[in-house]
């Protein structure tokens, strides 16, 4: 070995020849691509054997209906991704629905009703990462008693009963509940939105940075000084606010506030967003994935209505949906990784491909 | 610039530092030498703050201060890259470039200014690794660099380098030590630990050895040293007993001639060995 001088950090025999062109920093292939092509095949598929399940009305409406545990899976991406879990989203939502028609009903502007049920999810959410911080426990054990706590709040609030008797006409109602928006439902464009503003969240931004740094690595985040705690707390209170979202939509579609919504939608909004690629050891995700997953979730159930499936064996089958697609997921991701593995190794060594 | 004195800390029953101190000096690389479980890494810990001293104190340009994390510690130009790997697999190699916070255009962080900044640093270090792949898709010397190349991007003046080379190829560690000296030339004070004796002999400055918790060679100067009085301070015992656990460090750091290498110099200020420990023989 020779002594090191300033100068002798000659081209080393490892790859990355000097006199090789300056290779391309290439973007691997996006996680999402694998989710919406199984997506959209499935479909088609359905659409092969049912045409009538392709037309445009039946496609929103799906959409529409997916759009509710759809927004709590975007949320959930945020929770998983950094090794937490959010059970209480669909407490949250039932909550949402009952404080928005309560306020209403006692003569609150339906907006600033709305405003409300936002600012009091996140806030809940919130206090779902404090107490998980600061009693270090699990947000899986503090989620599922919140979840249960925040049902109960929900049912005693409605003393059990729908809420109803709302102002049928009023602008929320009109716009978010049943307004359009070229041919398709505010509320799509709603969750349209969510996607894009939160993936740029997860992707682009210090904070979702630090939400996956976290999730990949929390004792080198712990090390290096991350604000853990405060990116939980953001991150749960995140996740309440999408499920205080989906709250308010569903107010404005249904006019009324029915405590009893939204059984088992934090399930659901777990499954779609692993479908979608983000798994449960944390680290990474996709916003649109977890849409796709929900969107797949929501496109079987309508098509085993086409299909004259019994109502009683949907659960069923969504159950088996999501064991294959949870199944298939990490098959589709290893073929990925290998071809990005191959790819990397035939940029180091460029003389020894196999 | 960085002077940590009389550190103590047992855990449980053991003794891991027992009144020890060093002193960096800018423009110096620091070797610190001992063997498995002398108390190097946690000299460490406690100098980034994540491990609490029950005695003694660290001064940085002659202020007492205590570093409540590695983050701190490199807002005040102390970088640590610890003996653990500390990168996140999950996120790109760019993103593991900036953990407290990437160069952000509109609010958004930019991809393009963390490769415009990365760039000098990547190519300094001698990796070209893929910029969007996945972090933990590279191979573990490059990950190690990755860790020292976000170490230097937080341009510090004191450099503590934990065990950097373990899992590097010849190579690459011939690379770092040349970069370590440049950045030492440009008046960093860096604090290199190794049990590679033969690698410290290459580029050190000055040697502290550790042995069980307490410094039996403080900061001679790396050319008033042999390699054998080296692995006599650290094992306590000429090398040729290899009574105890300690028969390893000897045998791995090679037998090559311990004189100093032609082309050595001595960044200022001209290395000094501290009174005493007539361990230089
Ligand atoms: N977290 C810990 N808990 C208990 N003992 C520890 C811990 N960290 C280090 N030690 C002990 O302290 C001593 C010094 O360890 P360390 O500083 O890691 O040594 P080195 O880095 O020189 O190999 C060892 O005996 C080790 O077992
Ligand atoms: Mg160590």
């Amino acid at each position: 070995m020779s002594v090191p001088k300033p100068s002798a950090a000659a081209p080393p025999a490892n790859g990355d020849g000097g006199a090789a062109p300056r290779r391309r920093t290439r973007r691997p292939v996006p996680d999402e691509a694998g989710v919406v092509g199984v997506l959209i095949l499935l479909v088609l598929g359905v659409g092969l054997f049912q045409p009538d399940f392709l037309r445009t009305g039946n496609l929103l409406t799906t959409a529409h209906n997916s759009v509710y545990v759809g927004l709590m899976a975007l949320g959930m991406v945020f929770a998983l991704a950094m090794r937490e879990v959010d059970l209480s989203v669909g407490g949250m939502y039932a909550m949402g629905v009952v404080v928005g028609a309560l306020l209403i009903r006692d003569g609150w502007n339906t907006w600033l009703a709305a405003l409300a049920v936002l600012a009091l999810s996140a806030l809940v959410g919130a206090l779902n990462g404090a107490v998980t911080t600061y009693l270090r426990l699990p947000s899986f054990i503090v989620t599922l008693a919140t979840a249960m706590l925040l049902r109960g709040v929900g049912l005693a609030l409605a003393e059990g009963k729908q809420i109803t008797d709302l102002p049928q006409g009023d602008a929320l109602f009109r716009v978010l509940g049943g307004g359009e928006l070229l041919g398709v439902p505010d509320a799509v464009w709603v969750f349209v939105l969510a996607v894009v503003v939160l993936t740029v969240l997860f992707t682009r931004t210090r904070f979702g940075a630090r939400v996956r740094a976290i999730g990949s690595n929390p004792e080198a985040a712990e090390f290096g000084g991350l604000p853990v705690a405060r990116t939980r707390i953001a991150a749960l209170a995140l996740s309440g606010l999408m499920a205080g979202l989906a709250a308010v939509l569903a107010l404005a579609f249904f006019i009324a506030g029915d405590p009893t919504i939204g059984q088992g939608y934090e399930l659901t909004a777990i499954a779609a967003a692993i479908i979608g690629g983000t798994p449960l050891k944390g680290g990474t995700g996709s916003v649109l994935g977890a849409a796709a997953g929900t969107l797949i979730l929501g496109a079987v159930t309508a098509a085993l209505v086409f299909f004259e499936v019994p109502i009683n064996w949907t659960t069923f089958a969504t159950g088996g949906v999501i064991l294959v697609a949870v199944g298939a997921a990490p098959l589709l991701r290893r073929v990925r990784d290998v071809r990005d593995l191959r790819a990397v190794r035939d940029l180091r060594s460029p003389g020894r491909n196999p | 610039m960085l002077v940590a004195s009389g550190l103590v800390k047992h855990y449980g029953g053991v003794t891991a530092l027992d009144g020890v101190g060093i002193t960096l000096d800018a423009g110096e690389v620091h070797a610190l030498v001992g063997e498995n479980g002398a108390g190097k890494s946690t000299l460490v810990k406690i100098i980034s703050g994540v491990v609490r001293p029950e005695g003694g104190a660290i001064e940085l340009d002659g202020e007492p201060v205590r570093f409540a994390g590695a983050r701190q510690a490199a807002a005040q130009g102390v970088a640590i890259v610890s003996q653990e790997l500390m990168t996140y697999d999950d996120l790109t190699v760019l993103e593991n470039l900036f953990p407290y916070g990437a160069p952000r255009r509109r609010g958004l962080v930019s991809t393009r200014e963390m490769r415009r900044l990365a760039a000098p640093v990547l190519e300094e270090l001698g990796i070209d690794p893929p910029l969007h792949a996945r972090a933990g898709e590279l191979p573990l010397a490059d990950r190690q660099l990755l860790e020292i190349c976000r170490a230097l991007l937080l341009e510090p003046r004191v450099l503590i380098l934990d065990e950097p080379t373990s899992a590097l190829p010849r190579e690459a560690a011939a690379r770092l030590a040349g970069v370590t000296w440049r950045l030492a030339e440009r008046g960093l004070a860096v604090l290199y630990i190794s049990h590679f004796l033969e690698e410290v002999m290459r580029i050190a400055t000055r040697v502290t050895v550790l042995r069980d918790g307490r410094v039996v060679l403080p900061g001679a100067g790396a050319a008033d040293v042999s390699l054998d009085s080296l692995v006599t301070a650290m094992l306590g015992q000429p090398a040729a007993h290899g009574a105890g656990p300690a028969a390893a460090p000897g045998g791995r750091s090679g037998t090559e001639p311990a004189a100093a290498p032609p082309g050595r110099r001595s960044p200022s200020p001209a290395s000094r060995s501290p009174a005493g420990c007539g361990t230089s023989r």
